[in-house]
């Protein structure tokens, strides 16, 4: 028994396989790691376009304001935040930053006034580019 | 083997390969892991997608909660009519199994004239119809008359008893209808040619009389009778020896003044015309004279005619109209107002080539209800006649009336007015000895088919024409045979009746004069006549009753009056008889209902201005066709100046008293013993019957809303539903609720309280909304009464069928009835309520399987009384709307 541990103590070939072997491994897992970060990150940005779905609840050309408001209901996987929002393909002032958490409801309120009896596109855009488009005549 | 050997040892030993094998695995590793994460993250999303496509969420209702209808448990309760067949549980369901009511015949018919018609000689005074539809002392007013006895006239004449310069004068005695004995008037120096005779107008001196004669010399004398003597004013003035051919005066009363106008000829051919006015008191004024500037000859004959002073905004009480002919054949007329004398506008002569200058061929009257002048004359021109009308304002032109059956021109005519109206009758007598009539209706002529073609002469007038005193119809008589008499009776506009010939006297008879009675007087003579007889100079009397023609004696006047050649007598019926006795007597008419009379209560309340009037109260009685004389239908009593209320209640029979059409008719008869006139004064008069036409249909049920399950404090309003089928055309349905705290059936805070009109003869659903005042009509206990009530609008008996009735109670809530049609479950996350004015959103957390229908109940959410429109949102974003416009 003394001798096969003394044998094992004074050879020294084998430890050069070994280490590199662990050191390989570990490269590899580094990489992979690395990799699958690397791969998150680089499709995060196109899921989470994917991701926008949003539902305008309810439009409301409002009398007393004079305003058109539009009720966003964030029925996706991601936040979002409205960017722009154009009215017959013009910008329009609202109430900005308007952000959206999953699930989350809420007022877009539209400046800019309408006219009764008008046809209103209006065109509500995320900030990843999605659009959110409808046509509505003022009452 | 050991090559084997070897190449493994080679493979160990190798170091250039490996990193190159790894770079390409990491690499296709890192392909294979971004490739799949976006893979799966797409198809992740995809799944979402499809998932919200095959979403199919539907909105069938949005409304305030109700809850299950109440139905009918028990019998209906009936207040009015009566139940045909079926029972309540007919009325539980809307199944076609019904039960049926019908209305009936309910209360009393109430009925008040819609006609007042004064009887006899009543005048009407004041007040409406409308007056008499209440015991409220409004009163309708009607003014007795003097029914003492039937009317007197009077004649004077020439008659050669004693001298023919003494006129004579009988009175007739209408209640004997008797002519008495001659009576002889002062002499007038002189034979008497013409003779006009009038009586006074005004009730204070109704006795009053005037003769105007015209001798041989030329002189007219006046006589007035004072209901005493007789005044005579001889030689009053003097027309001259040629004019006295012709009748060339004429005598006429102002209707108001009492005044009477003597106007005569004054056989000059300057100031032609002269006149005098008598005054009650002061007696004749002095000549006054008329200087004709359109005319110069020697006037012959003139007319004068009393306004009747009914003309409209123009000062006629006492206008007279004058018309005159001269000797040239010139007409012309005046009209006198009281004061002065106006040519009408009339600045040329009329017409200065007349038919005739030697005989009356020119006539004037007045229509008796819009007080218009018709001036009439015989034109030169065979057939021709002429005529200018007077309407206070302005004087027609000269317009043709051609009668061309005329043989000749005309030489004699007349026009008499209907006592009652616009008619005229015109006579004419032409110089072919023909006899035609013609008729004016207020606006235009109509020639009547030519009577005779040879009559007795046309040298005088033997024909003239009378009204009846009720109005529209006459008689026309005329002598066209020795020893007879010729009449017709006359109804305007055109029917005469058969010609009558009875005997009377045996020569002709050239002169005739008739006269219709002033009063209207049951009983009495309608038309007095007198008839000069040639030869033998007779004037006898005729007499007409409406039936029959009586010829009293053919010299029951005077047995010789000497001449034929001159009208030589006159004749007028007194205006008023003495007074002793008034009557006032009104005939009420109205019409009741067609129904099953079973009792009869008719009331009258008056009064009179005097007291102590004997009243004599009568109801038509149909089948005995006359007014009772005593019994049911009759009722007396002495009513003085308070008002009295009288009714009889009739029991037996009460149809008896129902005419054609429904109609009734009470008279009413106020007699009083005195010298003065009163007014009666009708302030109600009802007709009672029962039973009346509305036939009623009013029943109720209790509708319970369980108590446990709808609190009242849930209850926010409460509905009512009836579906049902009536047959009455016409008629309106109500349905009221029974307010707890008041006791009564009301429909206050109903959203319709027009009631409903179905369609006759088909199901109809009546629902009525009740949010305002539904807690007055729901006990604690959740029991609602409901009253369904026609209004008896229509004449039809209603058959009413129910086949659902019930009430509910509309709850504080509000309930979205939503349907999930897709294979996925639905989960709801939003509510949305929006109209006009505001746009709510509801936070909302149901699932709905796949398939499934349900209700859900909001008690947070108000609706809005107006359209909304109510949507719901899903966690996947599809939404679903309804809308309430």
């Amino acid at each position: 028994m003394k001798q096969l541990m003394r044998r094992f103590m004074r050879n020294k070939r084998a430890i050069t396989p070994v280490l590199s072997s662990l050191l390989l491994t570990v490269i590899a897992v580094a990489g992979m790691a690395i990799a699958t970060s690397a791969t998150y990150v680089i499709t995060s940005n196109l899921r989470e376009t994917m991701s926008e779905r949003v539902l305008a609840e309810d439009v409301w050309f409002n009398p007393a304001a004079r305003t058109i408001e539009v009720y966003l209901l964030n029925t996706g996987k991601v936040n979002i935040h409205i960017r722009s929002v154009y009215v017959n393909h013009t910008s329009r002032s609202f109430n900005n930053p308007f952000n959206l958490e999953i699930k989350a409801h809420e007022w877009l309120i539209i400046l800019g006034g309408w006219n009764s009896g008008d046809l209103y596109y209006i065109d509500i855009v995320t900030s990843r580019g999605m659009h959110i488009a409808s046509v509505n005549r003022a009452p | 083997m050991q090559v084997l050997t070897g190449h493994l040892r080679r493979f160990k030993r190798a170091k250039r390969g490996i990193s190159t094998v790894i770079v390409a695995m990491l690499s296709l590793v890192l392909v294979v892991i971004v490739v799949g994460n976006v893979v799966l993250w797409s198809y992740q999303m995809n799944q979402v997608d499809t998932d919200k496509m095959q979403e199919t969420l539907s909105l069938t209702n949005v409304a305030k909660t109700r809850s299950p209808w109440g139905t009918a448990q028990n019998e209906f309760s009936i207040s009015a009519g009566s139940i045909l067949s079926g029972t309540y549980t007919g009325t539980k369901a809307s199944d076609g199994t019904h039960e049926t009511f019908r209305a009936e015949p309910q209360g009393f018919g109430e009925f008040n004239p819609s006609n007042a018609l004064p009887v006899g000689s009543t005048s009407y005074v004041s007040g409406s119809i409308t007056d008499l539809s209440s015991n409220d002392g409004v009163y309708m007013n009607f003014r007795s008359y003097s029914s003492t006895s039937q009317t007197d006239a009077f004649i004077a004449y020439r008659d050669s008893t004693t001298s023919p310069n003494t006129p004579k004068e009988r009175t007739w005695t209408g209640t004997n209808t008797t002519w008495n004995s001659q009576s002889e008037l002062p002499n007038a120096g002189s034979p008497v040619r013409w003779v006009r005779v009038a009586y006074c107008p005004l009730e204070s001196r109704s006795y009053e009389k005037i003769v105007i004669t015209l001798s041989d010399d030329g002189y007219l004398d006046a006589y007035i009778w004072d209901g005493t003597t007789w005044t005579m004013t001889n030689d009053i003035a003097s027309s001259g020896i040629s004019a006295n051919a012709y009748k060339c005066f004429d005598v006429a009363y102002e209707k108001t003044s009492g005044r009477a106008l003597l106007v005569y000829s004054r056989g000059t051919t300057t100031n032609e015309i002269g006149y005098m006015i008598w005054t009650y008191g002061s007696g004749w004024g002095s000549e006054q004279l008329l200087d004709l500037p359109y005319t110069s000859g020697i006037v012959r004959w003139v007319s004068l005619a009393s306004c009747p002073g009914t003309r409209a905004g123009t000062g006629d009480d006492n206008e007279i109209a004058l018309f005159y002919l001269d000797a040239n054949v010139d007409v012309y007329g005046y009209t006198w107002d009281g004061s002065t004398w106006g040519n009408m506008g009339a600045t040329a002569v009329w017409d200065a080539t007349a038919a005739i200058a030697t005989e009356e061929c020119i006539a004037v009257a007045y229509a008796q209800t819009t007080g218009e002048a018709m001036f009439i004359w015989a034109d030169s021109v065979s057939t021709d006649f002429y005529y200018k009308t007077w309407n206070g304002a302005a004087l027609s032109a000269n317009t043709p009336l051609d009668i061309a059956t005329a043989g000749a021109v005309g030489n004699w005519v007349t026009l008499k007015a209907d006592p009652v109206s616009d008619d005229l009758l015109f006579t004419v007598v032409d110089g072919g000895s023909d006899l035609n009539t013609a008729y004016w209706d207020g606006s235009e002529w109509a020639v009547h088919a030519e009577h005779d073609a040879t009559v007795d002469t046309n040298a005088q007038r033997p024909a003239d024409f009378a009204w009846e005193p009720t109005g529209g119809k006459g008689l026309l008589v005329w002598g066209t045979t020795v020893g007879q008499i010729t009449y017709k009776t006359f109804t305007a506009p055109n029917t005469w009746g058969p010609q009558q010939n009875p005997t009377m006297g045996a020569n002709i008879h050239p002169w005739i004069q008739l006269r219709t009675n002033t009063r209207n007087i049951a009983g009495d003579t309608l038309i007095l006549g007198a008839v000069l007889e040639g030869t033998v100079f007779d004037l006898g009397a005729i007499r007409w009753d409406g039936t029959t023609f009586t010829v009293i004696g053919t010299n029951t006047i005077s047995a010789d009056t000497t001449v034929i050649t001159y009208e030589c007598f006159g004749l007028e019926f007194r205006n008023f008889n003495p007074p002793t006795q008034f009557t006032c007597e009104v005939e009420l008419s109205g019409t009741g209902n067609a129904q099953n009379w079973t009792q009869l209560e008719w009331t009258a309340d008056l009064a009179f201005t005097t007291p102590n009037v004997t009243t004599t109260l009568q109801l038509y009685n149909y089948t005995a066709n006359q007014y009772p004389t005593a019994g049911d239908g009759n009722m007396t009593d002495v009513i003085g100046q308070t008002d009295v209320t009288k009714n009889q209640t009739i029991t037996t029979n009460s149809t008896n008293f129902r005419g054609t059409g429904n109609n009734w008719k009470i008279k009413i008869n106020g007699t009083k013993t005195g010298t003065t006139p009163f007014d009666m004064k009708i302030d109600w008069i009802r007709l009672k019957v029962a039973p009346s036409d509305t036939c009623r249909l009013d029943i109720n049920n209790n509708f319970t809303i369980d108590p446990v399950t709808y609190p009242r404090s849930t209850i926010c309003g409460i509905e009512i539903q009836i579906r049902f089928n009536e047959t009455a055309n016409g008629e309106r349905w109500f349905l009221k609720a029974y307010n707890w705290a008041t006791g009564t059936f009301t429909d206050a805070g109903f959203n319709d309280t027009t009631g409903d009109t179905p369609t006759p003869n088909a199901w109809n659903d009546y629902a009525i909304s009740v949010t305002a005042n539904w807690a007055d009509y729901v006990t604690n206990d959740g029991v609602i009464r409901i009253e369904l009530v026609n209004e008896g609008l229509s004449t039809d008996q209603a058959t009413v069928e129910i086949d659902f009735f019930g009430a509910r109670a509309i709850m504080n809530s509000t309930s979205f009835d939503v349907k999930n049609s897709s294979p996925l479950s639905i989960h709801i996350v939003a509510l949305w309520i929006t109209n006009s004015t505001n746009h709510q959103r509801y936070d909302a957390d149901m699932f709905l399987n796949s398939g499934e229908s349900a209700s859900y109940l909001r008690a947070d959410i108000t609706l809005p009384e107006n359209g909304f429109i109510a949507k719901v949102i899903t966690e996947r974003g599809n939404a679903a709307a309804f809308s309430n416009d």
